[in-house]
């Protein structure tokens, strides 16, 4: 050792917290912080990362004391994935807890402490209580109710001087367990029950990973029925004229699927059904979330923006909360307006077919979503709602844009024409467009009766001569060849241009060429094929074959090919000889036992193929198969 | 040559426990033993003029508490520094004495503070069991400054012997008796005092070997062991013994300056002789400030004159 006189040997269950802080205080240091300025260790801002075994902390505990090491290792925290990143979970005594469940609060079980040391259970914000010995975790000094960090601690003892370890008293401490729920009066908004609830259901399911640890198991959460129960009933008599589904709608939101049940049964039980509130301010006061909102009035998601978009509800963000709340003046009667019309609108299946999205705008009028964005902004669509980025067009509009105006594309897809085409003929022909804007955005649009008027087979003769219906042709052309020779079109436009140099597509299309086209294909072969053909594995066929030159290949395109006379000569060599390890095989022997038979003549060979990097000894097949030299002894 | 400064490295660790050296360490295991069953502080001091052997006294205790160690045991690894020798640094204060135990003590704590390193002291000491702590030249630091500033230095160790619980021995000169003897509090923690001294000459013709004899026999045998020397001068021979006290005045830093000229010159030759040649030059060589005639060489001169030069010394 030597920067410390002491490292103390972890205890059973002990947390690296209280570990590092005895070592500070048993080698002379203040607190965690001054040992870590002392040694030059950083410490800033990573409190976590100090508790960790790969943490810098450790690795010195290790280095000083190798002979703790694994037992120092074994009681820091790991974080196995994404080492030393700040969103990686982390683990706590072979369970995964999130980083941010790491307390950085001193707050021992008095009852541990007295022993000198704090387990796991006390560096973990889920836990209220110590489940070794089932007391209240001490989140804050006896005597000055100061909280203390783990990190600024001098041994156990605080800084008003209290001593964890010799002054606490258990006496004193073993107070009763308070309530499960410190519950909030309100099912709604801000800081509401579920919320807490679901604190309590996900703290529970962490705790309930560390069982195992435990002597006693630690109980499963109850449901707090009574609690819950009059709760409700309260809220009920406080807002009577509130549908069901409002009263349901927050606690949709229960993690718990049991407690979610539990609690829906409640309130069907407990509602007394609705009565008209006349009122004018009896539940403004109460505060829904989007999701809740929709659920309280049956409405989709769709609706709901719409009438937030209205401002019919008002926006709501409590204070350091990125929640949105949502109130109006008479809700409950909003939601039973709501209510009602949704069962209406379903009847009439109305609500589905009154609005269109841009996309299903852009294709029903034969445009895309950008020409359709402009148009909105041009204000040509009538009752366009705009909600959360995104556009909807009433279905009437678009039909009426439909009947009156049309789309270059439109005309362009029906005649397969250019679009630029098109407008350069409809100008010709004295036609402009309906809106001239400079904007470039806003496609050419023009009046269908005036389009209508026109002769469209004025238009004919120029998909003749256009380029593109040119193109069109040669790509039909190929692709329909290159399908027929069954290559791919790049090797069969490479094949024309270098092998066969016909000039362009347009030169070869006589039978004559196709048939010149179909005779080169039946004399040359892809790899694939010429494997299938040998039965023969792709890799043993580039190895033996093309890697030593034994037969030449062709690359047309991507592509190589591989003419018929040189399949023949592969199927001769493959009929006459083995390769070595072929031969081992056929043998039962070692590859290396087949090279000292042939170099010692046992075996006879052929030639053998050079490749680039090595030799392939090439044995004779006609040798009796289960022939093996006399001179050969394993 | 390496082999003759092995050779005078393994003589100058030769450690000849005459009864004054042996005297010394009993008083200071007496002063531990008493602090540890008392559980009071009963401290030892060790006084006495350069070259008498205070260091190495304050050495050999060190070698027999035992050296600094690691022990495993059942609360975890532990560094074990029975004894925290600690030399006072040059142009000392109290917190540069405070770094330096802490640094002897293996710690890399730092503060700017006096408090927060004693209290690091105190801890490690604690830790480390520490038996006793020697600070050794502590004339450095008690003659220095005015009686204010001695008052708290003694008022310092006071607080060191009170809170570590340990013993702590205090070597230096006599002169720094008088300061812990006028601060009562701190007289009274340091009940056992050894005092060291140069060695006298036993008078000629008294037949009883003086201890001075005695240490240049044991001396002469080591080197004659050391040196595997085949020819050599007996130095507790009287003429060699006489000369020897003459050049050194009794000191033993005197003495061994004198041996390793000597020694050194004998084994760079290479003939496995000590002659008196040697120690000639080796007297010769050597400026030695507390040699009784720093005129003459006591070598070259006869045993006549050298009796004389004692007589009128003494």
């Amino acid at each position: 050792m030597k920067f410390l006189a002491f490292v103390p040997r972890p205890l059973s269950c002990e947390s690296p917290t209280s570990l590092l802080i005895r070592t500070a205080k048993a080698n002379g240091f203040i607190n965690v912080k001054h040992m870590c300025q002392a040694l030059s260790i950083k410490h800033r801002a990573r409190m976590v990362e100090l508790r960790l075994d790969i943490g810098p902390l450790c690795e010195f505990l290790c280095m000083e004391a190798p002979i703790l090491a694994t037992e120092i290792r074994r009681a820091f925290y790991q974080q196995p994935y994404n080492k030393l990143c700040r969103g990686s979970s982390i683990v706590v005594s072979g369970q995964e807890v999130s980083r941010r469940l790491i307390e950085n609060n001193f707050r021992p079980c008095p009852a541990c402490v007295k022993q000198g040391f704090t387990c796991f259970p006390q560096d973990l914000s889920v836990f209220d209580q110590c489940p070794f010995h089932h007391l209240s975790l001490l989140n804050e000094c006896p005597h000055c109710k100061q909280t203390n960090g783990w990190f600024h601690m001098n041994g156990f003892t605080c800084h008003c001087g209290f001593d964890y370890q010799q002054d606490i008293d258990l006496r004193y401490e073993l107070v009763p367990l308070p309530l499960p729920l410190p519950l909030p009066l309100s099912s709604f908004g801000p800081n509401n029950v579920i919320s807490e609830l679901n604190k309590l259901i996900q703290a529970n399911e962490v705790k309930i990973k560390f069982n195992a640890h435990f002597d006693k198991p630690l109980p499963p959460l109850l449901f707090p029925e009574t609690m819950i129960k009059n709760l409700i009933t309260q809220e009920m008599q406080q807002y009577p004229g509130l549908p069901l589904l409002a009263f349901e709608a927050p606690w949709l939101n229960l993690a718990d699927v049991q407690f979610r049940n539990k609690a829906l049964r409640i309130i069907r039980s407990t509602y007394p059904g609705s009565v008209d509130c006349h009122k004018e301010s009896c539940c403004g006061s109460l505060q829904f979330r989007l999701q809740e909102l929709c659920n309280a009035c049956d409405l989709p998601f769709k609706r709901t923006s719409e009438l937030i978009h209205q401002n019919i509800f008002s926006l709501h963000s409590p204070r350091r909360s990125h929640e949105k709340y949502y109130e109006a003046p008479r809700i409950c009667s909003l939601m039973k307006q709501e209510i009602g019309t949704t069962i209406n609108v379903n009847h009439d299946r109305f609500l589905t077919e009154k609005y269109l999205s841009l996309t299903q705008t852009s294709q029903h009028l034969h445009t895309n979503t950008t020409s359709i964005i402009a148009l909105i902004k041009l204000g040509v669509f009538q009752g366009v709602q705009k909600t959360n980025k995104k556009y909807y067009i009433p279905l009437t509009s678009a039909y009426d844009f439909k009947q009156n105006y049309i789309f270059a594309t439109e005309l362009s897809a029906q005649l397969e024409i250019p679009t630029k085409t098109i407008s350069f003929g409809l100008l010709k022909n004295n036609l402009h467009p309906a809106v001239s804007s400079r904007s470039m955005v806003v496609p050419p649009f023009y009046l269908r009766i005036e389009v209508e008027q026109l002769s469209l087979a004025s238009f004919r003769p120029l998909t003749q001569c256009s380029a593109s219906a040119k193109k069109t042709t040669e790509r039909h052309f190929f692709s329909e060849t290159a399908k027929a020779l069954s290559i791919p079109t790049l090797s069969l436009k490479d094949l024309i241009q270098h092998h066969f140099k016909w000039r362009s597509p347009r030169n070869f299309t006589t039978e004559q060429q196709l048939a010149a086209l179909k005779q080169w294909r039946s004399t040359h072969f892809l790899i694939t094929e010429a494997c299938k053909k040998l039965n023969i594995r792709r890799g043993q066929l580039a190895s033996r074959f093309i890697c030593t030159g034994f037969i030449s290949i062709e690359t047309w395109g991507r592509l190589k090919f591989i003419r018929l006379e040189e399949i023949s000569k592969m199927a001769e060599h493959l009929r006459t000889y083995f390769s070595v390890p072929q031969a081992a095989k056929h043998f039962s022997i070692g590859i290396n036992k087949v090279k000292y038979l042939v170099e010692s003549g046992a075996l006879k060979s052929g030639k053998p193929l050079i490749a680039e990097n090595n030799v392939q000894l090439m044995i004779l097949k006609d040798q009796n198969s289960s022939y093996l030299p006399d001179n050969y002894s394993p | 040559m390496n082999t003759v400064s092995h050779t005078l490295n393994q003589f100058k660790d030769f450690t000849i426990e005459h009864p004054r050296f042996k005297h010394a360490i009993a008083v200071i295991m007496d002063s531990i033993e008493y602090t540890a069953d008392m559980d009071d502080s009963g401290s030892a001091m060790l006084l006495g003029r350069p070259g008498t052997g205070k260091s190495r006294v304050c050495h050999r205790v060190q070698e027999l508490l035992g050296r600094a160690r690691e022990e495993e045991r059942s609360s975890g690894l532990t560094k074990i520094i029975p004894c925290l020798y600690c030399p006072v640094p040059a142009n000392a204060t109290t917190s540069k004495l405070l770094l330096t135990m802490l640094y002897k003590l293996g710690s890399s704590c730092s503060a700017r503070d006096n408090g927060t390193l004693l209290y690091s002291l105190f801890i490690l000491i604690k830790i480390s069991e520490t038996k006793l702590v020697i600070i050794d030249e502590f004339q450095q630091l008690a003659e220095k400054g005015a009686d204010k500033t001695k008052a708290s230095m003694c008022d310092w160790v006071k607080m060191l012997l009170n809170e570590t619980g340990v013993a702590c021995l205090l070597a230096g000169t006599p002169a720094f008796e008088a300061i812990v003897d006028d601060n009562d509090q701190l007289s009274h923690r340091y009940p056992y005092r050894v005092r060291l001294e140069n060695f006298s000459y036993g008078r000629q013709g008294s037949g009883v070997k003086s201890e001075w004899s005695k240490v240049l026999s044991k001396l002469t045998a080591e080197m004659i062991k050391l040196g595997e020397l085949t020819h050599y001068i007996y130095l507790s021979d009287d003429y060699f013994a006489l000369a020897t006290y003459i050049f050194t005045g009794g000191n033993m830093r005197g003495l061994r300056l004198l041996l390793h000229a000597a020694f050194r010159r004998c084994l760079i030759r290479g003939d496995y002789a000590l002659l008196q040649d040697d120690f000639i030059k080796a007297a010769d060589e050597v400026v030695f400030k507390d040699r009784i005639r720093a005129d003459i060489n006591p070598f070259t001169t006869s045993a006549a004159d050298l009796i004389k030069i004692l007589n009128k010394s003494l």
